[in-house]
């Protein structure tokens, strides 16, 4: 219980331009050790950055950013090192095309966490079977299905045993068909226990599995609760209008 | 995908009354004149600045300036010549790459193979060789058969035209595979839905499949062109006066003489940005060209 | 009509597009036979000639050869770094502070090279370079053949840097945020992502290069080297026979080019990786980019 108090990730006043452009405007928020954080919110609004900030793959231009009470964008620490702790799964999936699945998984375990190559290539066995594509181990990923590409991308940012997972949007590009078996194992890890931050509007996924949603529009955030009491009864015009246009 | 396979089409047919949507898409403007001119102006300030700083690095005595403007007559000739050569070779090369690169996909397949064999031996060998040999062998058949050479004049010109004829059909195998990979691109849905509507063959030809051929092919052949700039130089070894001629003579000329032999150097330099100029050019003539006709989905693969 | 078993078995072996070229080059090589004893009989050319000279050429060949694959290498060498500055450079100099002093004299000197070399004939470059190579080592034994080597390196370094440049180039922002995201750091995601991705995707590039080159080494004949042209024009002018030296030297560059080329080919679509590089429709638009010769000499 005392775990669950402790703030996994803290996000405080976090501001970020891209030249003229402010696509963060004073960001805060907080994710505690097994909660599933689900961000919402129209094109532009800055959730993909905000994702990208908490992993610094975008130096945010001023705020803080915590891992379990560590500021973490501070010159002295090295942003390899946070982001080894972090795992993140992209819109477009972004698997190495020259690798098989199974190399893809065990890239980071050989170089980041130099791990000889038996070693890696159990881990990374055990985390293509946990997503269920244990027989497409050797497979291209440009052989593989949208979906299958996806849980091979979750099972290279498991393999590194992160202590967040950040998945920005990882159902968008998918087909329809494709979609449920990705968010099938993103409930399965969520049930596990993984702390997670996730950019998405799988409503149902939102209702079933977060603990929190965060609206997000124009770089700040706008609405922040239950994910059922945030559909059934929105605070704001901005989250009704919304709600309306992804339920159609 | 169909959107822009239909406004490739209308594009093609400048007489086509185009619904006004198209028309006002940004990318289907033709030349951007203020643009052009917005260049061309820059080019000209750039090449006066830079002569500028050429000839002021002279006076200041950076290098030989009396030396560089006693060579500009040679200078002026070797240009000329070069210029000439382009403007042989490149047409030549074109019509000739053309017609291969058509042949090569012909359905008949003696059309195709001769152009096959064509384009396999001229793009193989070095066009040095068939500079040197074309001049060789044509002096040899021209001697070698009597009387011949008497009526057509003066055998060493005659020899010299088949030189450059030879570059010419060096480049034109390059050329025809251009063609050749321009025509392929063009799916083949663009042709059955163009005699779906009642086109020709010839029509399909003309409006469906040269001017999305012409988009795609327009890069590599102003690189070949630049090229064929270039290759011209090979030319000198046969006599011609182009700039890679003058280099060489203005350079022993300065050994047998015991002169400065640091103008050497000079005299290259003088060369190579005459040659870069060209070369400069046209790669940005065709670029402003491509970027004219340009049309959203039948961008040219870059590599 | 006619009965579809019958012939299906032949109808098979003859839309195997090995067997059609196979036919093809056979017949080939039958027509420019007939063509050749054509010519042989009225005594044009000469056989007996050509199989007693085709050993003195190919000595020459070699020479060819052996200058062409030691440029390749140092320009290979040189290149790598060379592109990586191409590349990255501006998004260093972008980054501004320390990196951008370091980066921004060092892309200018790259991309001013790379401009000269590929703006001037190469010929041009021929000769400068071994003017001031043999004015500089004279007297030493073999030079012209080094102020030759050193003139084809300069310049293929130049058009290899391109290659390079253009590959690393071509690898995906995706690939390398992702990469990013699971901790690597920038040298490792170079030696693991980039570099084999940009390498893959220049394999054709760079072969067209090599080829470039041996033609390219041609031109060592106008500053005296003696390699295969040299031998070629020795067999057509001070022996007299023009046309049985330029079928004997043709047959050495052909020789030596095509299989080369088709094998280059063949090999790269079978390594080739599955969706790395160029979707299918556009690889056709890339044969475009393949066969100009990347503005080459």
């Amino acid at each position: 219980m005392i775990d669950r108090e402790k703030p996994m990730v803290e996000v405080r006043k976090v501001r970020k331009s891209f030249g003229d452009l402010e696509v963060l405007r004073g960001i805060d928020m907080q994710v505690k050790k097994g909660e599933v954080l689900v961000i919402v919110g129209p094109s532009g609004s800055g959730k993909s950055t905000l994702l990208r900030c908490i992993n610094l793959l975008i130096q945010p231009d001023s705020g803080d950013i915590f891992l379990e009470g560590v500021k973490v964008n501070d010159p002295d620490i090295r942003p390899e090192w946070v982001r080894q702790q972090i795992g993140m799964v992209f819109q477009s999936f972004n698997l190495f095309t020259h690798l098989t699945a199974l190399k893809n998984v065990m890239l980071g375990l050989t170089k980041v966490k130099r791990l000889d190559g038996l070693e890696a290539e159990k881990i990374a066995r055990y985390e293509l079977e946990r997503v269920g594509l244990a027989d497409k181990a050797d497979a291209y990923p440009a052989q593989l299905s949208g979906g299958q590409q996806q849980r091979v991308a979750i099972a290279r940012a498991l393999a590194l045993n992160p202590k967040v997972m950040l998945f920005d949007e990882p159902t968008s590009a998918l087909d329809p068909e494709f979609i449920h078996e990705v968010l099938d194992v993103m409930t399965k890890l969520a049930n596990e226990g993984m702390t997670m931050v996730v950019v998405s509007h799988e409503m149902g996924f939102a209702k079933s599995v977060a603990d929190e949603l965060i609206f997000m529009d124009n770089g700040v955030i706008v609405e922040v609760g239950v994910p059922e009491e945030v559909f059934a009864s929105p605070k704001t015009d901005r989250m009704r209008a919304f709600i309306g246009k992804i339920l159609g | 995908m169909g959107g822009e396979d239909a406004s490739t089409t209308l594009e093609g047919r400048p007489g086509t009354r185009s619904p006004p949507s198209s028309r006002s898409a940004g990318s289907l403007r033709r030349f951007d004149y203020s643009r052009i001119i917005k260049n061309v102006a820059i080019g000209f300030g750039a090449a006066v600045a830079s002569l500028g700083v050429f000839v002021s690095l002279g006076l200041v005595g950076v290098y030989d300036l009396p030396y560089a403007l006693s060579t500009l007559n040679a200078l002026k000739l070797g240009a000329a010549n070069t210029l000439t050569l382009i403007g042989i070779v490149i047409p030549v090369g074109f019509s000739a790459g053309f017609t291969f690169g058509w042949g090569r996909t012909s359905h008949r397949w003696l059309t195709r193979s001769i152009s096959t064999v064509y384009v396999e031996f001229f793009r193989s060998m070095p066009p040095l060789v068939l500079i040197a040999f074309a001049f060789l062998i044509s002096t040899a058949v021209l001697l070698g058969i009597p009387g011949l050479a008497d009526r057509i004049g003066d055998p060493n010109s005659f020899a010299i035209s088949v030189s450059v004829l030879a570059l010419a059909f060096h480049s034109g195998a390059y050329q025809a595979e251009i063609v050749r990979a321009g025509i392929q691109s063009v799916p083949t849905g663009q042709r059955e839905a163009a005699e779906a509507i009642g086109l020709t063959k010839a029509r399909t030809l003309v409006y469906v499949v040269l001017p999305q051929m012409f988009r795609i092919s327009l890069p590599a052949l102003s690189n070949e062109f630049a090229s064929v700039i270039k290759d011209t130089s090979l030319l000198s070894a046969v006599g011609i006066l182009d700039l890679a001629y003058m280099a060489q003579n203005l350079s022993s000329r300065l050994i047998i003489s015991r002169g400065n032999i640091d103008n050497i150097f000079l005299v290259y330099v003088e060369i190579a940005l005459i040659y870069f100029v060209m070369t400069f050019v046209v790669s940005r003539v065709l670029q402003e060209v491509e970027r004219a006709f340009r049309v959203p989905g039948l961008e040219a693969a870059q590599l | 009509m006619r009965d579809p078993g019958r012939d299906s078995g032949w109808r098979r072996v003859w839309d195997e597009p090995l067997f059609k070229t196979g036919v093809g080059i056979v017949g080939l090589l039958a027509v420019v036979g007939l063509l050749l004893t054509a010519l042989n009989d009225i005594g044009e050319i000469s056989f007996d000639f050509m199989a007693s000279h085709w050993s003195f050429l190919l000595r020459y060949a070699l020479t060819s050869l052996e200058a062409t694959v030691i440029s390749f290498a140092v320009g290979f060498g040189l290149a790598i770094p060379m592109g990586l500055v191409r590349a990255f450079g501006p998004g260093m100099i972008r980054r501004g502070g320390l990196a951008r002093g370091v980066a921004s004299p060092l892309y200018a000197i790259v991309t001013g090279y790379a401009e000269v070399i590929r703006g001037t004939p190469a010929l041009v470059q021929i000769f400068l370079i071994q003017f001031w190579v043999t004015s500089t080592f004279q007297g030493v034994p073999g030079i012209s053949l080094w102020a030759g080597i050193a003139a084809l390196s300069v310049n293929t370094t130049g058009y290899q840097t391109e290659v390079f440049r253009a590959g690393f180039q071509s690898v995906g922002q995706g690939q390398i945020e992702a990469a990013k995201s699971i901790g690597m750091r920038p040298t490792q995601t170079f030696a693991s992502i980039t570099f084999p991705q940009g390498l893959r995707l220049i394999t054709l590039p760079l072969a067209n290069e090599w080829i470039a080159l041996f033609k390219a080494s041609s031109l060592l004949w106008l500053i005296a080297v003696q390699e295969l042209l040299w031998g070629m024009d020795y067999i057509g002018t001070k022996l007299n026979h023009p046309i049985d030296a330029f079928i004997l030297g043709s047959f050495f560059y052909l020789a030596i080019l095509i299989p080369l080329s088709r094998a280059v080919t063949f090999l790269e679509r079978v390594k080739r990786i599955p969706g790395l590089g160029v979707a299918e429709p556009q690889r056709r638009a890339l044969f475009a980019a393949r066969f100009a010769r990347l503005d080459r000499v």
